[in-house]
């Protein structure tokens, strides 16, 4: 069980070299650890103040530190932070100094912004974004999330809010069966739901545009055996201008690489091979290549020109591919060989190293020309509470189509109202009283 | 010096269950009253349950309480409303004789052993090392006791305005309660200051019931019991009438001269009861407001004008009343008035009732800061069961927000406070699907019964009342409607798809579909007298699984309790957020984070700190 109320420390800045490199504490002994290690003319840990100064501890190095007094830092807690400079060695040095000395533990992944968030310095929403960000590794995803949280929050809570009032009028008909204002109850209720389900429908069209910038793009390569995609996968980790951050390793049916390219991170994804011959993929019995092309946020559809007898042969897809038409691209590999004139799609050879810059190229432009400036969406929690929220919602509209009991209908809304705020915060059902006598005039 | 092991102050709705329930219970009970010929009145309107309020009603009386019982006896006319909605949301509601009521009431209390009536006022309840020790009397005397049950509706510090006019009083013409006021506030106890009101009683004779419309009672009468007294009814009906725009002129001219505008009443009145004052203010746009003519008993001529209740002085009364269409040439017996009195912050209790400073303590009804006799009478009651678990040894009562409506309003009050006088609803309940009326007897009759209230006799029944509806939900719904109904219903019935609804359960899945209308073409063994119940069963499948799914998520948080003495100096919680908790001292999760203010994040905080501690 961790302590919450221990010290915790680790390196702020992003990993590898830099100017400045910046070590954060933060807990009750932070200022203990600014002491011991730090050495400055006049260290008076007054709140926000950088002094200058030496840290020494296995190694020694000029540089600040700026202590910030709880509540008023990051955190929440007490926090010191050393301004050093950006080398790996001396930061992962004084990062060993501070543990083993005993005062301060290493820091989980995002706990600092756990830490903000329990303390109320954040929201959950924020801290969800700022989590996101820093998982963002790279500058186009950061400037992206930023102006998110507000509108998430704000979308919300003006879905609430539309909810509750229909709600409302449901539950004036039913406290006040003998008025005459509360009879139309359901004309009145039908029509918010209505928008709110639209509503909803659009917020997750969005998040599905946008979520690559989130969780990376992935692109899955598919096609017969033999077309090429392992050697495509190489020639796409062997590209110099992809940075590759990881090679996991060889699973049964499939192999991933990811890179950083132009700002977006990838993830492709070699599949098992996909016989045409045996005509749908359901067939094929792979459900897990079936999953990985659902998830997929882009499809390679590989040809061998080899495979291909000559004239009579098109380029359809295999029939299991109808509905992810629209994320596919056709890439004819093998042209070193043999090249089809009239293939319409890419052209490349994988062994080669032929064409893959255009590859890479065209990929990115699919994803950055996309316009994601309606998304506020940056989590998949959150989109599937959203989901949830939806289904509940056409659940109720579907009830509502047949003969209706009020008090059903507004468990179900009230179920989605639920689902929301699992997003945000807390609602009571005092809400939804003062929202009945804010618009009704009832009395006993 | 006399010695009882309870006292209860105030022999109104809360006070009557609760000194019943404690005589009952075998502990020698004192019920005082300030007049002892007005036990159990109603003082305001004339009718007991309604939504939310049957619902109580119901339960008081699966838990073993009076109010149902003694309504049944006394009511003139039954109704049941929300007929066409589900089982959920119906709700019964009766007339009361209201002269009947407190005779009927003040006779059962009588009859109760180890129960007495006594007529004396509360001057202080004296406490020593935060422990009750007894209540010194205006009379001199004396009582030593273990528990005390406060249960003083309006008296306390009670005052009643009319227009300019203001004095000191518990009800009209009734001496209030105002030495008790400073005794509390000496215990530690912050007096809030609420307002409610009622409207003029008028003759009968002058009213003009041709000009109205009748609204009658059902036939035959549903009576709230669980087993209903054998009583043939001769139902009286009440009438309905409007404001209109002339009434609306007369009360806006003068209405700086009600009590309410004129800075007279301090008090914060309920939202939910609102004066024909406040009505009007709020909602200056609506051509009329319903008017309601109910009678007060068939042995006076009282009639109560629900709809209008007022503090305007009284010949605007009468100026305003003349407008409404049949009341021309009212007379007025009674004048409306506006009340104020002290209640408590039910902050300051536990979930028992008991004061959480003060042991032996408990408070109950309208002092705890709620409106409506039903209301106070399940407090009443459950304050009652709990004094007397308490004597005996035993943990107290707590009735789950998933298990009776009673549960969700202790639940309210003593998590959330109050801000003005607190009315049930069944909105209030967030597992409203689950706390029908109907059912009431199954949720809390075993705990009626555990405690003491409920005979075996009772119990067995109720069980095998549900051992029917089970048989008949399994050995009935599935069969075919040929096989249950008659030939006539098919003839009556044309429309309905045979072949969409092959079983009988099927049918009664449909809305327009009820055993009421379909009773004449049931072949006699498919008939039962838990229609209803099973009815509900079927009318609300997979409605309710979802409920009980939603309850399980919290029951979750339910099960982590929070120890009475757990130091909220965790870092990480706010300072506000620590000061709510101190206050409420919640006794689990669930209840922490019902407290409004209380963010999630501070829950995972308390949680954290939780299990760190078992560590």
């Amino acid at each position: 069980m961790k302590n919450e109320s221990d010290t915790i420390v680790a390196i702020a800045t992003p990993p590898g070299r830099g100017g400045v490199g910046i070590v954060r504490v933060s807990g009750s002994n932070s200022r203990l650890i600014g002491e011991k290690f730090f050495k400055a003319k006049s260290l008076s840990f007054e709140h926000g103040k950088m002094f200058f100064g030496k840290y020494s501890g296995s190694v020694e190095d000029t540089g600040y530190l700026v202590f910030f007094k709880s509540p008023f830092s990051y955190t929440g807690e007490d926090t010191v932070e050393f301004h050093l400079h950006g080398s790996p060695f001396i930061l992962k040095s004084v990062i060993s100094d501070i543990v083993e000395s005993g005062l301060a533990r290493l820091a989980g992944p995002g706990e600092f912004t756990k830490r903000a968030l329990f303390n109320g310095k954040v929201n959950l929403i924020e801290a969800e974004a700022i989590n996101t960000v820093i998982s963002a590794e790279n500058s186009y995803q950061a400037k992206v999330l930023s102006s998110l949280s507000g509108k998430l929050s704000d979308y919300i809570l003006s879905l609430k809010s539309k909810l509750v009032s229909s709600i409302a009028f449901l539950e004036a008909q039913i406290e006040y069966p003998e008025e005459e204002e509360t009879e139309n109850a359901l004309n009145d209720t039908i029509p918010l739901v209505e928008e709110s389900v639209n509503s909803l429908k659009k917020a997750l069209n969005y998040y599905e545009k946008s979520r690559f910038l989130f969780r990376g793009v992935k692109v899955v390569i598919a096609g017969n055996p033999n077309v090429g995609k392992s050697s495509l996968l190489n020639a796409i980790a062997g590209f110099e201008r992809a940075i590759v951050t990881d090679i996991p390793g060889t699973t049964t049916d499939s192999i991933e690489v990811e890179i950083e390219f132009d700002g977006i991170n990838f993830v492709f994804v070699d599949t098992a091979g996909i016989r045409k011959s045996e005509g749908k993929i359901e067939k094929l019995g792979i459900e897990k290549t079936y999953k990985q092309l659902e998830e997929a946020d882009l499809i390679l559809y590989l040809f061998d020109p080899l495979q291909l007898s000559a004239e009579k042969e098109n380029f359809n897809l295999p029939e299991g591919f109808d509905k992810f038409t629209d994320k596919v691209l056709k890439v004819l590999n093998k042209v070193d060989l043999k090249d089809i004139p009239y293939f319409e799609g890419i052209k490349i050879s994988a062994k080669e190293n032929r064409g893959i810059d255009g590859l890479l190229n065209k990929i990115g432009s699919y994803f950055k020309n996309r316009d994601i400036s309606e998304n506020f969406l940056f989590s998949d929690r959150q989109y599937f509470a959203l989901k949830e929220a939806l289904s509940i919602l056409e659940d109720f509209l579907d009830y509502a189509k047949g003969d209706f009991f009020p008090e059903v209908g507004a468990s179900f809304l009230s179920h989605a109202i639920e689902v929301l705020e699992g997003v945000v915060g807390e609602i009571t059902t005092d809400d939804i009283l003062d929202s009945v006598f804010g618009n009704f005039c009832l009395g006993k | 010096m006399v010695e009882f092991d309870v006292v209860v102050i105030g022999a109104g709705h809360a006070g009557c269950e609760a000194g019943y329930a404690t005589a009952k219970l075998g502990y020698k009970t004192c019920l005082l009253t300030i007049n002892l010929d007005v036990v159990g009145q109603m003082s305001c309107n004339p009718a007991i349950g309604g939504l939310a309020k049957g619902h109580i009603v119901r339960e008081i009386d699966a838990l073993g309480g009076l109010m149902a019982k003694i309504i049944d006896k006394t009511g003139i006319q039954f109704r049941v409303l929300n007929k066409s909605r589900g089982p959920a949301v119906q709700s019964p509601r009766a007339q009361a004789d209201k002269v009947m009521y407190r005779i009927e009431m003040r006779k059962t209390l009588e009859e109760t052993e180890n129960l007495f009536l006594i007529q004396d006022i509360a001057q202080e309840i004296v406490v020593k090392n935060a422990k009750v020790e007894g209540v010194m009397l205006e009379s001199g005397n004396f009582i030593k006791c273990q528990k005390v049950i406060v249960s003083t509706g309006t008296f306390l510090g009670g005052k009643i305005f009319i227009g300019d006019k203001c004095y000191p009083a518990g009800r009209t013409n009734e001496i209030p309660s105002l030495t008790l006021a400073d005794n509390l506030k000496d215990l530690g106890f912050k007096l809030t200051r609420f307002k409610t009101g009622t409207p003029a009683r008028v003759h009968r004779d002058s009213i003009d019931f041709s000009k109205m419309e009748r609204q009658d009672g059902d036939e035959p009468p549903f009576f709230f019991s669980f087993d209903p007294p054998e009583r043939k009814v001769e139902q009286v009906p009440c009438y309905l009438t409007y404001t209109n725009e002339k009434t609306h002129e007369i009360i806006f001219k003068n209405i700086h001269r009600s009590s309410l505008f004129s800075g007279l009443i301090q008090g914060v009145g309920p939202r939910y009861c609102p004066s024909i004052e406040d009505k009007l203010k709020k909602f200056p746009d609506r051509e009329r407001h319903q008017v309601f003519l109910e009678p007060e008993s068939r042995f006076t001529v009282e009639y109560y004008v629900n709809g209008v209740s007022t503090s305007l002085p009284v010949e605007v009364q009468y100026e305003y009343l003349r407008t409404i269409k049949g009341l021309e040439n009212v007379e007025i017996l009674r004048p409306g008035y506006a009340i104020e009195y002290f209640s408590i912050d039910p902050l300051t209790l536990k979930v028992s009732l008991e004061s959480k400073e003060i042991e032996g303590l408990y408070f109950a009804g309208q002092i705890n800061g709620t409106s409506g006799y039903e209301e106070a009478a399940g407090q009443g009651l459950i304050a009652g069961i709990n004094a007397a678990l308490s004597l005996r040894g035993e943990e107290p009562v707590v009735l789950g927000r998933d298990q009776a409506y009673i549960g969700v309003m202790i639940d309210d009050l003593i998590t959330k406070g109050v801000d003005e006088p607190y009315r049930m609803f069944t909105s209030r309940s967030e597992y409203r699907l689950l706390l029908d009326h109907y059912t009431a007897d199954k949720r809390l009759m075993p705990i009626g019964h555990r405690v003491g209230l409920v005979s075996d006799e009772r119990y067995a029944k109720m069980l095998k009342k549900y051992e029917t509806i089970e048989k008949y939900c399994k050995e009935v719904l599935p069969l075919s409607l040929k096989k249950v109904l008659t030939e006539g219903f098919f003839k009556v019935f044309s429309e309905i798809d045979k072949g969409k609804t092959p079983t009988f359960e099927k049918l009664l899945k449909r809305p327009d579909i009820s055993f009421e209308k379909i009773k004449p073409y049931l072949k006699e063994d498919y008939n039962t007298s838990y229609f209803i119940e099973v009815e509900t069963t079927v009318k609300y499948k997979g409605y309710v699984d979802r409920e009980l799914k939603r309850v399980k998520k919290t029951k979750n948080l339910e099960k982590i309790k929070i120890p009475e003495n757990f130091n909220y100096n965790i870092s990480g919680l706010s300072r506000e957020v620590r000061e709510k908790l101190e206050r409420v001292k919640p006794q689990n999760l669930a209840q922490a984070s019902r407290i409004p203010g209380v963010t999630p994040a501070s829950i995972s905080i308390i949680y954290l700190a939780l299990t760190k501690k078992k560590r």
